[in-house]
């Protein structure tokens, strides 16, 4: 079955061209698809388009056999697609919970409720603190979300990206930021979290990247320059030179 | 455990303002005439502070509200005879529904300053309209005078300036009351999560553009209503009511107040209020010091006076939790 499909898809800035007739499909069975390329490459950039953030100069989206090149975000998130971003994006003058309650209740029947109270919406906390206490955040509840900790608010950010039971979610370099076992230690968690949901993640650390993936698509100045199984891509050696050329060059 | 504390708290400060309230027609006529107006202002400013306080949208234009609505009482009751108070309620609360309904749309096309200058562009095009093309109807800059206070068709009279006085206490205490239902309710969570990140409550699955078109219809609604009280209070209607610079005024009294919290708009409106009142009668100069009241609370009281209380009260709750 047809997941998301991405059809000749570019994007330019002006006279940048950023994503040249990308194309590529991810089936929903494919759970762990991971986007590596050097910086500039448009991995960030793809992602937008494919959420609905930034329209395509050019091409098509395809969401589940559906069209939604023009469709507004938060339609998408309808349709089962969510994302994180690799800048954390919380709500900074709430507390851990109440970033959390947001992220339940926006898939809610009471999202548009004007008279009856918050806590009268006991299944939302439900659902929240289940997520802390499987997480281990429980405790932090209360806590302003800006007095956690870094790799805390890592997580956070991937807890309002799953809040929506997503069939599809784009993590976009979800340890960034983090030091080398944080980084594993959180892969860790989204192997186990997010066992039935097809994964599209961007991600720097190589040895993350291929730990976790399936399939990799390598991305380089806005084109697609191999997609296949990780064993494939490290005996790739135009990638090798891609990455030492933008070490080295 | 924090949330009962905050109720207890909004609670108490109900019932505080509550009392204070309802011994003020004890109180000689020019106090009875100044809570009167204070009261309606802070209907008023409520309206704006739901949609920028809660909302973060910065209007320049909730003036075409209060100004519509008070120009509806004045046009239906002087110059076509309806005195009922229900109906001019239902039809000026149609026409501010229509416009904000019609401004809305487009003015929420844009964001941030640039949605401020287009609620501002239309709020000069309501007041040039009102003082031009519809000048036969609306007496252009003479206004609309000798409006009656409101017929409400049952057995209660509200001439009194203490009727006049319960009549308006009513109804901000219902509008204050549906504000703070609205602030703690799902909607109301996802008002401040607007104000505080639209982007990330794009990527959650929001639609935010609903949610801002539904908030700036209902804070037109509650400036209708400030509006058509003012109508009946005043007597008198005219443009300055429908002026950019009335816009501007609630702005200066939520900041005053004390942006984005429930009682910001009545502290706001009641030291704007009091102070012109105490200070023109020494000098003509109010405006002056207006601008150096608002500068000093925008440098030193970022919180307003609502903000200001709450950290002193927190103080003395943390003292006692000392000993």
């Amino acid at each position: 079955m047809d997941g998301l499909k991405i059809e000749r898809l570019s994007k330019s800035f002006g006279a940048l061209q950023v994503l040249r007739n990308l194309s590529f499909m991810i089936r929903a069975e494919e759970k762990r698809v991971v986007i590596i390329g050097p910086n500039g490459a448009g991995k960030t950039t793809l992602f937008n388009c494919i959420s609905g953030e930034l329209p395509p100069t050019g091409g098509t989206v395809t969401l589940f056999g559906r069209d939604v090149t023009h469709m507004p975000p938060y339609r998408r998130t309808r349709l089962g697609l969510a994302r994180t971003f690799q800048v954390t994006d919380l709500f900074p003058y709430f507390t851990l919970m109440e970033n959390l309650l947001l992220a339940f209740q926006a898939h809610d029947p009471c999202r548009y409720n004007m008279i009856r109270s918050m806590a009268a919406h006991g299944h939302l906390y439900d659902k929240a603190e289940k997520l802390l206490k499987e997480l281990k955040l429980w405790e932090k509840r209360d806590f302003p979300v800006t007095s956690l900790s870094h790799g805390e608010m890592r997580l956070v950010e991937l807890m309002l990206g799953i809040a929506g039971a997503p069939n599809i979610l784009l993590l976009d370099e979800p340890t960034a930021g983090l030091t080398c076992s944080e980084g594993v230690w959180l892969a860790g968690v989204i192997q186990e979290l997010l066992k039935d949901v097809t994964l599209l993640i961007i991600e720097h650390d190589m040895q993350i990247a291929f730990a976790l993936a399936e399939r990799i698509i390598v991305l380089h100045q806005g084109e697609i320059v191999a997609d296949g199984k990780p064993e494939e891509i490290r005996a790739n050696t135009k990638i090798r030179e891609i990455y030492l050329g933008t070490c080295y060059g | 455990m924090t949330e009962t504390t905050q109720r207890w708290k909004s609670i108490i400060t109900a019932a505080c303002f509550g009392a204070f309230a309802l011994v003020v027609p004890a109180l000689p006529e020019y106090a009875v005439t100044l809570a009167t107006s204070i009261l309606i202002t802070s209907i008023y400013v409520s309206s704006a502070n739901l949609l920028t306080g809660y909302t973060g949208l910065v209007s320049l234009g909730q003036a075409i509200f209060w100004g519509s609505a008070a120009y509806v009482v004045a046009i239906l009751s002087v110059r076509a005879g309806i005195t009922n108070f229900f109906l001019l309620l239902l039809v000026a609360l149609c026409v501010v529904v229509l416009i904000s309904a019609f401004f809305g749309v487009l003015a929420l096309r844009v964001k941030r300053l640039y949605f401020m200058i287009v609620t501002f562009a239309f709020g000069h095009v309501v007041w040039c309209v009102a003082m031009y093309p519809m000048q036969g109807i609306t007496r252009g800059y003479d206004g609309i005078k000798d409006i009656a206070r409101p017929d409400l068709g049952l057995s209660i009279s509200l001439t009194s300036g203490a009727q006049f006085y319960y009549f308006v206490l009513v109804i901000a205490a219902l509008c204050f009351l549906f504000i703070y239902l609205v602030t703690r309710s799902p909607f109301g969570r996802a008002m401040m999560g607007i104000r505080d990140n639209e982007h990330r409550m794009v990527a959650l699955g929001y639609n935010t553009f609903l949610y801002k078109y539904i908030t700036y219809v209902l804070s037109a609604i509650i400036a209708g209503i400030a509006g058509m009280l003012f109508a009946y209070f005043n007597g008198y209607v005219n443009p300055a009511e429908l002026h950019w610079l009335w816009s501007g005024d609630a702005l200066m009294m939520m900041f005053i107040g004390g942006i984005g919290t429930l009682w910001g708009p009545l502290w706001g409106a009641l030291a704007y209020t009091g102070l012109r009142y105490w200070i023109s009668s020494y000098t003509m100069y109010w405006f002056g010091i207006e601008g150096i009241i608002f500068i000093l609370v925008v440098l030193f009281f970022r919180g307003g006076i609502a903000g200001f209380v709450a950290g002193m009260q927190r103080r003395l709750s943390g003292g006692r939790t000392k000993d």
